[in-house]
């Protein structure tokens, strides 16, 4: 569901408002990328599914205290989901491995390329585990929920060249880890 | 959520293209977690903005704000028991028509043909109705029916759209309706956490519907009529539902925005 700034705007109004609707538009335009990021901090499906939710009942209280301020609602939906995971870890000591989020299959591709896939993720998630934390939470905000920089910046509190920072070294390591090192002519830099 | 990622940095259309995979198999929720997470987040938004408002109660005498408990008269009482019976009646000579079974929609066209004419009858039957959808949208539900528990909602709706607007009703009936509606609306939310994932949209929509109906007769309502408010507060403003959201939502845990984390 594609929604712009200011259908995002209007939908936290009337959100506020008591809108049920509005409030389950929201949900659909953010959870799949909420339950993205979260899933790729805590690793385990189960602690995703039940922080998302917690995520949504949480803003869902803190509406009436959000105001826009130049702060896109997604970013603070998003610090609201970060400050979710930092909790959890802190209060559960949970670091599961990335295994548990392995347990999602590709249902719609043929065996071989199952296979080949499922190599090319394995790698893929080998890679992430090489970054530093903070590098894998702007990979996570950036790649997995779509953030602008700006957004991640406000769910990571920190500048948004310090997130550009992150990305830019966390994207070098990947590469490096996933040998396209000589993909260089694609570069849009 | 905008896309500026491929203009800075090392990035390339590969190793996009690989953490977009990565993402899509790995990391998106399957249908029926969006589902289940989407039906418990909404059944707490329901909840949020459900009830009349304690704060609003506590600021005004609460005669003007709490729904009014009026006595039932045995007219209302024998007008009851004979819907319920002509319901019971028409209900067993349709066995078998099961919400969303071929003989459904004759079923109800025959109850509606046969509601008493008498105006508190009449009322009274329809409450009766109500109650019947209700139940057969449950049954339904436990039996993991999603057609069936769409098509008692569907003619829950239309039955709710109708009772809601009808006017002439006696000071007493319309406070059974409401207090029906309302009692309809706890079940149905109650619903949310078990019905068959593809009703959960037509749940949503008879939970909204019947909210609406709701306000709409609690508006109508003996206290939204001149005189009936608290001193100095204009007619129609005294018991109208406030949607602030009052304290946590559910029984999950939950914090301020700001007390969580960093």
């Amino acid at each position: 569901m594609n929604l712009d700034d200011a259908a995002i705007e209007r939908l936290v109004d009337e959100a506020r408002a008591g809108d049920p609707w509005a409030f389950g538009r929201l949900f659909d335009h953010y959870n799949e990328p909420i339950y993205r990021y979260i899933v790729s901090r805590v690793h385990r499906p189960t602690d995703a599914e039940d922080l998302t939710q917690l995520v949504f009942v949480k803003a869902l209280e803190a509406l009436p205290r959000y105001e826009s301020r130049g702060v896109p609602f997604g970013g603070w939906l998003f610090r609201l989901a970060r400050n979710a995971v930092i909790d959890f870890v802190r209060t559960r000591h949970l670091h599961a491995g990335l295994d548990a989020a392995a347990e999602h299959a590709t249902p719609d591709t043929a065996p071989d390329d199952q296979a080949i896939d499922r190599q090319m993720l394995d790698a893929v998630a080998g890679a992430l585990t090489e970054l530093t934390d903070e590098q894998q939470e702007a990979i996570a905000l950036r790649f997995f929920a779509g953030l602008s920089a700006r957004e991640a910046a406000e769910a990571m509190g920190k500048r948004e060249g310090t997130v550009r920072g992150l990305q830019f070294r966390a994207i070098a390591a990947l590469r490096r880890r996933l040998g396209l090192d000589d993909d260089r002519p694609n570069d849009r830099t | 959520m905008t896309d500026d990622r491929t203009t800075e940095g090392p990035t390339t259309d590969e190793l996009a293209r690989r953490l977009e995979a990565y993402a899509r198999a790995r990391l998106s929720p399957d249908a029926a977690t969006s589902a289940r997470m989407r039906a418990r987040v909404m059944r707490a938004v329901h909840r949020s903005v459900e009830p009349v408002a304690p704060a609003a109660a506590a600021a005004a005498p609460p005669p003007a704000i709490v729904v009014p408990i009026r006595p039932r008269g045995p007219r209302y009482a024998i007008a009851l028991v004979a819907a319920l019976l002509t319901l019971g009646l028409f209900a067993g000579a349709a066995v078998g028509a099961r919400p969303g079974g071929p003989l459904y929609e004759a079923r109800l066209a025959v109850e509606e043909a046969f509601l008493p004419t008498d105006p508190d009858a009449r009322a009274a039957a329809d409450l009766a109705r109500l109650q019947a959808r209700v139940d057969e949208a449950r049954a339904a539900a436990e039996d993991g029916d999603a057609g069936a528990v769409l098509a008692a909602l569907d003619a829950f709706q239309e039955l709710v759209d109708e009772t809601a607007s009808a006017t002439g009703l006696s000071d007493e009936h319309e406070a059974a309706l409401e207090d029906a509606l309302g009692h309809h609306l706890d079940v149905l939310t109650d619903l949310l956490a078990d019905a068959p994932d593809a009703a959960l949209p037509g749940l949503e929509r008879a939970i909204e519907r019947s909210d609406r109906a709701v306000e709409r007769i609690h508006e109508r309502g003996p206290d939204s009529k001149p005189g009936n408010g608290p001193p100095g507060e204009p007619p129609g403003q005294s018991g109208k539902p406030d949607h602030t959201p009052q304290g946590p939502p559910s029984g999950l845990p939950v914090g301020s925005a700001e007390d969580s984390g960093d």
